[in-house]
């Protein structure tokens, strides 16, 4: 039982370091950039298919009417 | 009853949520939008999205499922994870749960399973899922594309490794099921009148180099990395050229993978379009790359189309056109391949040394499911292109797809919990044996990486320059 308790807790410590290590690389320029991209057009970065991408779906309407 | 296998219930669960997102949200409110619609665009200056923001195209039944499905889906959160409970996100993931629940429990009649017990151990396996979604939207975790995907496989994995799966969860661990589900609802988000978006260097891009990329991987895999397993090795050549988690749903089902196989395609694919995403627009930037070019690059490469999207934006907005658009003409590549693998597996990699195979035997191991995959995305492509665009755009796009996309979602992360919960951790393990699923990626992803390239620069500047002189 305690070992089940105490992979738990590293089961979580593990996430919260993970959450506060991109926190933290959120101090380099690229990372804080990007981060603030992601934030400003509200894009979801983990959509597997086009269909789950809103922006996705009004950019190839945006490249059809420019080339038509 | 009729012998139910995985494969027919999962095109008739799947057919029968595609007709009634068509009842709901395209035949019912159709002569109402459709005229609407048809008046406006003969007024100068109609916009769909002004017209939408003007107008509602969903009726009360229309708008309760599209809330309802949404609704489920815990919201965003930064440090607290209660901040996403709420009485509407409490009613709405009870309505679905029963939903789903039902849907589900019909399938597994069919297949002559117990539907009691297995109602009694899917609540489990959707509370895995609302978790995993919950963690999806994690403002750092979403920031760099840890989707939900990977939250379900990691929580399920973790679940079954420390406390062991209870016997009651049992009869609703059917990943098969769910994953087929899925992907014949893929298959109707697959819209083959999209190829055309950008014309010939987009087609040059993406159904040139990709399906070079991947068969050079395939054998790269076999002859030189000498991987044992063919069915390893097609799924993580297919999550690394065409696109990500997927294509190595599609594929691993095709092919009859393991459920580990897929997860190391999944976890290899996950890791590396978080990285490809920050680092390849900072490259790009670093070189003064052209956008266009950039963007097409990149739509070429990164796996998931959310970080193409994301990637894009970082360079500029042609950048974001290009590789979105890039992207979406990849991902419908899908089909071909899932078909191509299914056709090659159960012809060529199945068969018995010495022996030719009858077509009745490849029929009866052919995986149905592709059938229901293309059947599906050909239904709706007809349907995209009889209708008057604008109807097209407003009806299937934003109404039927959308609630499809969402549905499939939802069966996808039910189908990452269960993979999650009965994966073997030992043969997870194995898998990584000698480091070459990572080798086998990284090769393949260096050589899609120079090939796309090269392709993009001599379509977008040497070919066809007055495309980009377009964009």
């Amino acid at each position: 039982m305690k070992i089940k308790v105490l992979k738990s807790v590293l089961f979580l410590v593990s996430l919260l370091m993970l959450q506060q290590g991109i926190a933290y690389s959120n101090g380099f320029d690229t990372f804080s950039q990007h981060t603030a991209v992601v934030e400003e057009n509200d894009i979801d970065p983990a959509a597997l298919f086009y269909m789950e991408s809103r922006i996705a779906l009004d950019a190839e309407k945006r490249v059809r009417s420019l080339l038509e | 009853m009729a012998n139910w296998t995985e494969d027919t219930a999962a095109i008739l669960l799947g057919f029968f949520i595609i007709a009634l997102a068509l009842v709901v949200f395209l035949i019912a409110p159709f002569d109402t939008v459709n005229e609407s619609l048809v008046a406006a665009e003969s007024n100068p200056g109609f916009s769909i999205d002004t017209w939408s923001e003007e107008n509602n195209s969903r009726n009360a039944v229309a708008t309760f499922f599209s809330e309802t499905v949404n609704g489920a889906r815990p919201s965003r959160w930064s440090l607290n994870p209660f901040a996403v409970f709420s009485v509407d996100f409490a009613v709405s993931a009870v309505l679905f749960f029963v939903f789903l629940g039902l849907l589900f429990g019909v399938g597994s009649l069919l297949m002559q399973r117990n539907a009691q017990e297995f109602l009694k151990g899917f609540g489990f396996i959707f509370v895995i899922s609302l978790v995993a979604y919950m963690l999806a939207n994690q403002t750092e975790f979403r920031s760099i594309g840890l989707g939900y995907a990977l939250w379900a496989i990691l929580l399920g994995l973790v679940i079954s490794n420390i406390f062991g799966i209870p016997d009651f969860i049992r009869p609703a661990l059917q990943p098969e099921l769910y994953i087929k589900t899925g992907l014949v609802l893929l298959g109707a988000e697959v819209l083959f009148g999209k190829i055309l978006a950008i014309g010939l260097p987009g087609i040059f891009v993406s159904w040139i180099v990709t399906p070079i990329v991947l068969i050079s991987t395939f054998w790269f895999g076999q002859k030189v990395l000498k991987i044992s397993s063919k069915t390893l090795n097609i799924t993580i050549s297919a999550d690394m050229s065409v696109c990500g988690v997927s294509a190595a749903i599609a594929t691993a089902a095709a092919c009859r993978a393991t459920k580990e196989e897929l997860t190391t395609a999944v976890g290899l694919s996950m890791i590396f379009t978080s990285i490809m995403m920050v680092a390849m627009p900072a490259f790009i930037n670093a070189v003064g790359m052209p956008e266009v070019l950039g963007g097409a690059w990149i739509g070429g490469t990164i796996d998931a189309t959310g970080a193409v999207v994301a990637a894009g934006a970082f360079l500029g907005d042609i950048a974001l056109n290009v590789a979105a658009t890039i992207k979406m003409i990849q991902n419908i590549l899908i089909g071909v391949l899932a078909f191509g693998v299914a056709v090659y597996w159960t012809t060529k990699v199945d068969k018995a040394a010495g022996r030719t195979v009858g077509a009745s035997e490849i029929w009866l191991r052919f995986p149905k499911f592709v059938l229901g995959f293309l059947g599906a995305s050909i239904l709706l492509s007809l349907l995209y292109e009889v209708l008057n665009p604008a109807t097209a755009i407003v009806l299937v796009e934003n109404g039927v797809l959308d609630f499809t996309s969402d549905m499939r979602g939802w069966v996808f992360c039910l189908a990452f919990a269960s993979i999650g919960l009965s994966a073997n951790f030992r043969e997870l393990r194995a898998q990584f044996h000698g480091g070459k699923p990572l080798i086998l990626y990284v090769c393949g992803q260096t050589l899609n990486l120079c090939l796309t390239l090269l392709m993009a620069w001599v379509m977008f500047y040497k070919v066809f320059p007055e495309i980009t002189n377009s964009l």
